[in-house]
């Protein structure tokens, strides 16, 4: 179980580590805001479209038909919008499928994962479910990257931005296309990881 | 076309493959131009079509994931390393994703609301290349990338081309004329050879020279034509030439010929005057002595007779009648003389072997006292030279009349020097025929030449020409004028020719040319017996009736019996009246002239009646006439006037003594 976010956490010092927890903590509590609608529709359309960015491994798509479950943990926050857009979604010819999931459901079988800045306090649950499996991870929980997760959203000038650990990504052994990092950003005031 | 004929060949050659090699060279360089332009612009299309996907592919996460202003100014930044793009846009679905793209931030800032439908693509417009590249994106169109390009890569590249295209032709240009100055030469040196010669055989006309052959080609052949050519008009040139000359030689020869005919006709023109105007004086001369001797007849017939029959005359009236008589005869004589001049030969004369030279010797001997003997007197010396054809054939003629022209020849040189001189005479045989064309039977064709040439003072045209004609004399009362009247007479006679070479202070030479003729010798004629024949009964008819008186009186003196008639038809009667009585006539005299019936009417008449009675022509025209008068067959004999005694009975005798002629007259006599 020393998955990529174990790596991660190993490379801090331990004031580091102590510092991260603390952070982690303060931002997890304290910046819990409903966000605007258009803000999560925004972050629906792009969850969805990151789908077309990953070059999927044979094994997520066995059989032509075969549907591209995103699975979400936490509270859903984009409502029936997600739902509604998926509707019409293919990709590369597979439709896309919405589960609402907990932490003790067998999240490795899923090939995207949004885990909802409510779900955040168990991320290290989450992260040790996830371990030994390929699944794109996606959160609005700000330090999401910092803390092992693949792409985090936040807000900047008004705008949905998100950033990208690359690592983490890479851990799994999945592919990103590089229009898709090119887009990716900081948060402001964070380093990248 | 005028301007391309009137080059030379070289010119031509020259210009021909400098512009063939210009025009293919042209046409290589604009299907290289062409194509190239062709493929840069296909290659500047697709060039901008990639760079289009380019952007299209770099702004897919872009349009999908909604970037910032500075990301969109990012990803135009690279369009600053293509200077040729001037705009750029970039749409999403349907909608501008960004702020466009200019190039010139003071140029036009104009883009296409909407792109195009998926399926155009870039298009040259409007001096622009500009067009639409569809963005697709796991199999979905997701937008569209515009961009709009200059056409400087394009205007580079063609001036580019252009530049090198003209450096191109120009080089291929100067190595082509450099080439085609080479080889021309190959081509053009033999036709300008062929050329110079031409143009040096129609200047010079020399037709020896040939052209030099120094290729097999068409050339080759065409220089072997010429040389054929050249040969045959050099053969035909040459014949020409020898026509020419022979044509030359031939027109001298003809002109030469001509000159001499020319000559020889005016010479014979000339001979021929002389001869009309000789034959002229003749017939006056003969009307003259038949006038004379006329008048003379019974002026010396009544001399006779009263010289013979009155003895009781005084001496002093015997002395006047011997000088009538005397005066008569030297009448008669100057008359007779004259008749040597116009009268033909007689056919009794006999032509007789001579042989001149003999004759000459003598003449010269009998002639000395005048050539030598009385200028010796006078203090002149004057030689004689003897040129003399020893091999000279005797020649037929008759010695007296030849005598006379010697003589005559003499003097006449003598005369012709009165300051002393050389006189030559010099006889000579001529081979070939020259005397008159038709010489009389027996011609030899050979001819004899007597030549007397003097140094004397020689004789100007007029007198050359008139010095035969009678009584034309330059010697004033010493001379008669009838000396070489007398010569042409004689030289006529004998059926020859007279030359005269007369140069004026140098001398004369007289040239007489006899044709030799084959003749019998003959005996000399017996001397005629001057004795009476027997007494005869004779008719005489004459329109003078003392004519008739004379002739009477003469012949009965003889013994005959005549009866006179003083008219023709007078005389036809009594001769018929006498054969009426039986007792015809023996000899009928008659007169030639009479009015009415003529002599010649008379013969004929009294032929017709009695074919043997001798008729005689009694006239005073000699025998001037005989030449044209062909009807005188008639008359047995003419008797000239004034007839002497002695002739008449000659010619009694020869027309008793004749046999044949006088057969029946005979024959009546005896029975």
């Amino acid at each position: 179980m020393t998955g990529a976010r174990g790596n991660v956490f190993r490379s801090f010092t331990m004031t580091g580590r102590i510092a991260f927890i603390f952070l982690a903590g303060i931002a997890l509590n304290g910046c819990v805001t409903h966000p605007t609608t258009a803000e999560k529709r925004a972050e629906a359309n792009y969850l969805l479209h990151f789908t077309q960015f990953v070059e999927w491994p044979e094994t997520t798509f066995p059989d032509p038909h075969t549907p591209l479950v995103i699975g979400i943990l936490g509270q859903n926050p984009f409502g029936n919008e997600l739902a509604r857009m998926t509707d019409s979604y293919r990709i590369n010819g597979h439709p896309v499928v919405i589960r609402h999931l907990t932490p003790l459901s067998n999240l490795r079988h899923y090939p995207v994962v949004f885990i909802d800045r409510s779900a955040a306090f168990r991320l290290p649950l989450i992260f040790y479910s996830l371990d030994g499996g390929n699944t794109l991870t996606v959160s609005d929980a700000p330090g999401f990257t910092d803390a092992g997760g693949m792409i985090e959203f936040f807000i900047e000038d008004g705008k949905v931005r998100f950033d990208i650990n690359r690592r983490a990504v890479d851990n799994v052994g999945l592919k990103m296309n590089s229009q898709l990092l090119i887009m990716a950003k900081h948060p402001p005031g964070r380093k990248g990881s | 076309m005028t301007l391309l004929r009137n080059l030379s060949i070289k010119q031509k050659l020259m210009l021909f493959a400098t512009a063939s090699s210009l025009l293919a060279s042209l046409l290589v360089s604009t299907g290289f131009f062409v194509y190239e332009l062709g493929t840069f612009r296909k290659s500047m299309r697709d060039d901008l079509s990639a760079t289009a996907q380019i952007i299209g592919n770099r702004s897919i996460g872009f349009m999908t994931f909604g970037g910032t202003e500075k990301e969109a100014a990012e990803l135009w930044d690279a369009l600053r390393a293509k200077p040729h793009i001037t705009t750029a846009c970039l749409y999403h679905g349907t909608n501008l994703a960004t702020l466009p793209y200019f190039r010139d931030k003071n140029g036009p800032r104009l883009v296409p609301l909407r792109p195009a439908p998926s399926g155009w693509r870039f298009d040259f417009k409007n001096d622009q290349l500009e067009g639409f590249e569809h963005i697709r994106f796991n199999g979905e169109e997701i937008g569209a990338v515009y961009l709009k390009s200059d056409l400087q890569a394009l205007y580079s590249k063609f001036y580019g081309y252009l530049g090198m295209t003209a450096i191109f032709m120009i080089a291929t240009l100067a190595i082509v004329y450099l080439f085609s100055l080479q080889l021309q030469r190959i081509i053009a040196s033999p036709i300008f050879h062929l050329a110079e010669t031409a143009k040096t055989i129609t200047t010079r006309r020399n037709y020896s020279l040939r052209a030099r052959k120094t290729s097999n080609d068409e050339l080759g052949q065409l220089i072997d034509g010429f040389n054929d050519m050249l040969e045959q008009i050099q053969r035909r040139d040459a014949a020409l030439h020898r026509a020419n000359m022979e044509l030359e030689k031939a027109r001298g020869e003809l002109e030469t010929r001509v000159h001499e005919r020319t000559l020889e006709l005016r010479e014979a023109q000339k001979a021929i005057m002389q001869q009309e105007r000789l034959k002229a004086l003749g017939q006056m001369a003969s009307g003259i002595a038949h006038d004379i001797n006329n008048a003379l007849s019974p002026i010396m017939g009544f001399a006779d007779l009263i010289h013979l029959t009155e003895n009781a005359l005084s001496e002093k009236s015997k002395r006047h009648l011997r000088h009538i008589q005397t005066a008569a005869e030297d009448i008669a004589h100057i008359v007779s003389r004259l008749r040597d001049f116009y009268r033909t030969r007689d056919e009794e004369e006999k032509l007789l072997p001579i042989n001149l030279n003999k004759v000459v010797e003598q003449i010269i001997e009998m002639t000395a006292p005048r050539w030598r003997t009385m200028p010796q007197n006078e203090g002149v010396t004057i030689e004689m030279q003897r040129d003399f054809d020893p091999d000279l054939p005797k020649m037929a003629g008759l010695e007296s009349e030849l005598r006379e022209v010697l003589t005559n020849l003499v003097i006449n040189a003598v005369d012709a020097m009165p300051e002393g001189g050389t006189i030559t005479v010099r006889t000579r045989t001529l081979k070939e025929g020259r005397a008159k064309e038709a010489p009389t039977t027996n011609a030899t064709g050979q001819s004899i030449i007597l030549e007397v040439s003097d140094t004397g003072m020689g004789m100007d045209e007029e007198t050359r020409v008139r010095c035969l004609e009678p009584f034309f004399s330059t010697k004033g009362h010493r001379g008669t004028g009838l000396g070489l009247s007398m010569v042409y007479g004689v030289v006529e006679r004998h059926e020859g020719e007279i030359e005269i070479d007369s140069v004026l202070g140098k001398g004369t030479t007289m040239r007489l040319i006899f044709p030799v003729r084959l003749i019998e010798s003959v005996k000399p004629a017996e001397p005629p017996a001057n004795s009476k024949v027997q007494p005869l009964h004779i008719l005489c008819i004459d329109d003078e009736p003392l004519q008739c008186e004379m002739v009477k009186e003469l012949l009965e003196r003889d013994g005959h019996r005549v009866q006179t008639a003083d008219n023709g038809e007078s005389g036809v009667t009594a001769f018929r009246t006498a054969i009426g009585r039986q007792q015809p006539f023996d000899i009928v005299i008659t007169d030639l002239g009479m009015p009415y019936v003529d002599g010649r009417e008379v013969a004929r008449i009294i032929k017709q009646g009695s074919p043997h009675t001798p008729v005689i022509m009694l006239t005073g025209w000699g025998e001037f006439m005989s030449d044209d008068e062909t009807d005188l067959d008639d008359f047995d004999e003419i008797l000239n006037k004034p007839p002497r005694l002695g002739t008449i009975r000659e010619m009694f005798r020869r027309l008793v003594a004749n046999p044949a002629r006088n057969k029946k007259l005979t024959t009546e006599q005896n029975a």
